[in-house]
């Protein structure tokens, strides 16, 4: 019959022979090269060789094999346990199951757990291994087995309903991995021991296990575990913990749910902001509470938050400066935030061209934010400007976005800065406001525009220009200002030339001194002084050779402006010089040199310069007294003394010395006026003129006491004094009449009338603040006068009762019969305290007229 | 001006403030030769309430105590002006007079730093019987005691 096969048939039979052969012979070479390896390894004590995985689980049961042979572990050995785990896990077979509990039980019980609670027919065969296993306290080798990993509680429930003792024993073991197990299996089954015991795990030490109780424990008292719930997200440390109760606190107890913030502890504060939602208005609303609490922490957690929200976005948005209640409050919220260094909401302002939004963000660019929305800020709020330079709004925003341009912009922006610089050139404020700001790292922008300033006669802001430049690096100036100084006459005005100068000098170059020197005459004497101090903080090594030199020289005017900048600690050695120069022809330098010495302070160079008291020309005459009086300290004064009471002095002398004295200002320039003024009375025109420049509170006082105690002649002239000094003698006055008895009544009440100040006050009888008029029949009344009475009795119509009040007590004080008849109306007013005080003048009235 | 100099001395001599009101008292009564010259004061620490009798001299005021808040004794301590009632009338300052027998009366507040003390009343039988002088001069005597009016 064989012979009657096809031959395909033949050759195929041939073809899976030879493939088993060769299959059988692979095998088996396979199973020998392993074996060699593994016998190999073990003779020599190493660790087996990595075998593939693909192998090993081909020849697992081969390796079962050699394990028996050898008696050794070889699955664990190889790593093969590894992957009948991941074989059972993805199918879950009794196989798997039996190779695992037996060559690596302790390793993977807890994962032959899970095989077995997801394939309940696996159950019979694990619960027999366990029973005849002989392992002692399975269920915690099953925990520490898991170490903490989540596993289907409440099918595990329903496989161990048999050993709830055991776990209930097992939740109060110190391992965690223990107590977890046991808490996974025992929230499913409800039993009076377990609930107890579950109760307390809300304060298990390990997190894990504090999660499992929140997570999943039920109860019939729900405020006991809402109660739990809330300690939880309130107290836990555990962010993780605080978190999952407080989103099972809103899943399921919404209806408990009360907390009011300003009952927490700041801790609690911190926990609630962390998990407040974006969605809620209420707690958007806590956010902004915690935001405006006080407490640096609260305030960050708080901003970050409602950053979050977009609470702090719309706040800026929304700012309006017409609703100053809530635009102030919004700038202290977001101050809060930007403190705590969330700065992200001011991006909005390249969104929008609201004013409000605008000056905010202007407000807090300054020292904080990002400096890329510096530029954005300043367009806007110099477009803003130009439209509307009058609203004190627009005002303050363009004042801050060009603050903060100095302070923190880039280049980019500073150039913005130097073209509104020009632009506003003339404006003072822009100027005063701007030139101390410029930032140094700006020089090479900057300088061309202050140097094109300091060129143009018509700039006003010079001081604040001349601090400007000075704060630049020299270099670039130092040419400039040379060029300027030198430049022939006409390219410059004086003016201009002046300015370079002082600028030169204050530049502290240590360079260029000969041109200032030379160039002292552009100055008037005294701001020649002014290089006093800047030759004091750095005089050159130079500068007392050129200055002798110069001294010597023939041009008066260098003279007289170098010896007035001549530094306090070089003065010494030109003390001779000095002296010589008292007799001068030219005034300017005998001027000059007066102040010098005086300045010096020696008494022998003092009574030198006194003789200059008699000089020729009034005005040398006029700064000798003045520089006696204000640097000669009392030598000074005693000197300047002497020649004012010498009898034999000439009257242009004592008038120059009284106009000295004048302006020295100084107390005892004071004294020694109304000393003269009271003991002769010589001169009054000029005392008077002298005496009118010391307007200091206590020596308006003194001309009071004065006016009291002094000789009839005298007093017309210190009345003409406190005349001259206007409101600042009416102020006096007006305090000595407070003082209520005075002897300097009289005197205070004419001062006043005779400054216009009692007619004024009646005028303000008629202002529309009902405030000014009462401050005004007020004061008449102090001042008390016929004249204040008569003017206050125009007010008897006025509406306030305290103002009808007064000018009845200054009719009383009148006592004339218009006054009377005044009275009379009054009788009539619908005010019952005004009719009262009327009918009480009406009585004092007619007691007068008894008298 | 003879009796003002003997006050003027008597008062400066004086210590003690419930002295130098005796003193005001009598000197009151004697210069300026009222029917009734009575003190009434506020009890001590205390600025409002009821005004006590202290002393009098002449005519024993019918009312030991006297309101604050009546119209006219308020007026006197809130002005803190002196008041007088030439005849008796219909008036805010009937209460002045402080028994039915009188007719004319002068009345000025007692006022230190501290604040409101008393009220000094002068009474006079017949309508008319004194003048602003009577007034001034009882301003006078009250200042010498340091109190202000």
């Amino acid at each position: 019959m064989l012979h009657y096969l096809p031959l395909w048939l033949y050759l195929l039979d041939f073809a899976i022979l030879a493939v088993l052969l060769v299959f059988l012979f692979l095998t088996f070479g396979v199973k020998r090269r392993i074996h060699r390896k593994i016998k190999t390894a073990f003779e020599r004590g190493e660790s087996i060789p990595p075998l593939s995985k693909r192998m090993l689980l081909f020849y697992s049961d081969y390796m079962e094999k050699l394990s028996r042979t050898y008696g050794r572990n070889i699955p664990l050995l190889t790593g093969l346990d590894e992957l009948w785990l991941t074989k059972f896990k993805i199918r879950p077979t009794r196989r798997n199951m039996l190779r695992l509990l037996k060559y690596v039980p302790g390793k993977f019980l807890f994962d032959v757990l899970t095989g077995v609670l997801a394939q309940p027919r696996l159950t019979k065969e694990f619960t027999r291994w366990i029973e005849t296993s002989g392992e002692f306290m399975i269920l915690k080798r099953i925990a520490l087995s898991g170490n903490g990993r989540p596993f289907d509680g409440k099918k595990a429930a329903r496989f161990f309903k048999d050993d709830m003792d055991t776990l209930i024993e097992m939740a109060a073991d110190p391992l965690w991995q223990c107590r977890y197990f046991a808490f996974s299996i025992l929230v499913h089954e409800p039993s009076s021991r377990g609930d107890q015991v579950l109760k307390d795990a809300f304060h298990d030490s390990h997190r894990e296990n504090r999660q499992i109780l929140i997570n999943s424990y039920q109860s019939d008292d729900r405020t006991f575990v809402y109660r739990q719930l809330l300690d939880c997200f309130l107290n836990d440390p555990v962010f993780e913990v605080r978190k999952h109760a407080k989103i099972r606190i809103d899943r399921e107890f919404q209806d408990l749910y009360t907390v009011q913030p300003e009952d927490l502890s700041p801790v609690q504060k911190l926990h609630l902001i962390e998990l407040l939602h974006t969605g809620s208005s209420n707690d958007e609303n806590i956010g902004i509470s915690f935001l405006e609490s006080g407490n640096r922490e609260l305030e960050l957690y708080a901003s970050r938050y409602l950053s979050k929200t977009g609470t702090l976005s719309r706040l800026l948005k929304t700012a309006e400066p017409g609703d100053s209640e809530n635009f102030n409050r919004s700038h202290a919220l977001l101050k809060n935030a930007v403190l705590a260094n969330c700065t992200n909401f001011l991006k909005e302002i390249t969104q929008t061209e609201n004013p409000g939004s605008l000056l905010l963000a202007s407000r807090f660019l300054q020292d904080a934010g990002s400096r890329l929305l510096i530029t954005p800020l300043l367009e806007k709020a110099v477009i803003l400007y130009r439209e509307n330079h009058n609203s004190p709004v627009i005002r303050e925003l363009y004042t801050n976005a060009l603050l903060c341009a100095c302070r923190r912009g880039n280049d980019k922006v500073l150039l913005e800065v130097s073209r509104e610089l020009s632009e506003q050139k003339y404006s003072q404020e822009v100027q005063s406001l701007l030139l101390p700001e410029l930032p140094e790292r700006g020089d090479a922008i900057f300088i061309p525009v202050l140097l094109d300033f300091l060129k143009d006669p018509e700039y006003s802001s010079e001081e604040d220009l001349h601090n400007a430049l000075i704060r630049f690096p020299v270099s670039p100036l130092v040419p400039e200002m040379l060029t300027m100084i030198q430049s022939s006459s006409g390219t410059y005005p004086e003016a201009i030339k002046k300015r370079a100068l002082r600028i030169l000098g204050a530049l502290d170059t240590g360079c260029g001194l000969q041109h200032i020197l030379e160039n002292l005459p552009l100055l008037s004497l005294k701001e020649a002084k002014e290089f006093t101090g800047m030759f004091a903080h750095n005089t050159p090594e130079s500068f007392d050779e050129r200055a002798l030199l110069l001294l010597s020289s023939r041009d008066a005017a260098i003279r007289s402006r170098l010896i007035a900048a001549l530094p306090e600690d070089h003065k010494k050695q030109f003390v001779p010089v000095l002296l010589a120069a008292l007799q001068d022809s030219d005034p300017e330098v005998r001027k000059a040199c007066v102040w010098a010495l005086s300045d010096y302070g020696d008494s022998t160079v003092l009574k030198k310069c006194s003789l200059l008291l008699n000089d020729p020309v009034e005005a040398v005459r006029k700064e000798t007294a003045t520089a006696l009086c204000l640097s000669g300290g009392d030598s000074g004064i005693s000197l300047v003394e002497a020649v004012l009471f010498d009898t034999t002095s000439s009257v242009p002398v004592k008038k120059a010395i009284i106009s000295g004295l004048g302006k020295a200002g100084t107390p005892k320039a004071f004294t020694l006026l109304t000393k003269k003024l009271i003991k002769e009375c010589e001169l009054p025109t000029e005392l008077e003129a002298a005496l009118v420049t010391f307007d200091s509170d206590t020596q308006i006082g003194m001309l009071f006491k004065l006016l009291d105690s002094a000789p009839l002649p005298v007093q017309p002239i210190l009345q003409g004094v406190l005349e001259s000094l206007g409101p600042k003698a009416e102020k006096e006055a007006v305090k000595i009449l407070q003082q209520k008895t005075t002897v300097l009544r009289n005197h205070a009440t004419e001062v006043l009338e005779k400054s216009g100040f009692i007619n004024r006050t009646v005028r303000q009888l008629g202002h529309r603040d009902p405030a000014e008029r009462l401050a005004a029949a007020q004061m008449l009344s102090l001042i008390g006068t016929e004249k204040a009475y008569r003017g206050l009795i125009t007010a008897a119509k006025d509406p306030v009762e305290k103002i009808r009040i007064t000018v009845i007590k200054a009719v009383e004080h009148l006592n004339t019969r218009e006054g009377k008849e005044l009275l009379e109306e009054l009788k009539n007013d619908p005010n019952r305290n005004v009719r009262r005080y009327t009918l009480w003048a009406l009585e004092r009235a007619e007691a007068k007229e008894m008298d | 001006m003879h009796g003002i100099t003997e006050a003027g001395i008597a008062l400066a001599n004086t210590s003690s403030p419930a002295a130098a009101l005796k003193l005001l008292l009598h000197y009151c009564y004697s210069i300026l030769k009222p029917d009734l010259a009575a003190l009434y004061l506020f009890p001590v620490k205390k600025q409002s309430g009821s005004l006590k009798l202290d002393s009098f001299k002449g005519y024993e005021p019918e009312q030991k105590v006297l309101s604050a808040e009546e119209e006219g004794i308020r007026f006197i301590l809130d002005s803190r002006e002196s008041t007088c009632l030439l005849q008796k009338k219909e008036s805010p300052f009937s209460s002045l007079l402080l028994t039915p027998s009188m007719h004319s009366a002068i009345a000025a507040p007692l006022t230190t730093v501290s604040g409101r003390k008393g009220i000094l009343f002068l009474n006079y039988m017949h309508p008319y019987r004194f003048s602003f002088h009577h007034i001034e001069q009882m301003e006078n005597l009250i200042k010498l005691t340091g109190m202000e009016e």
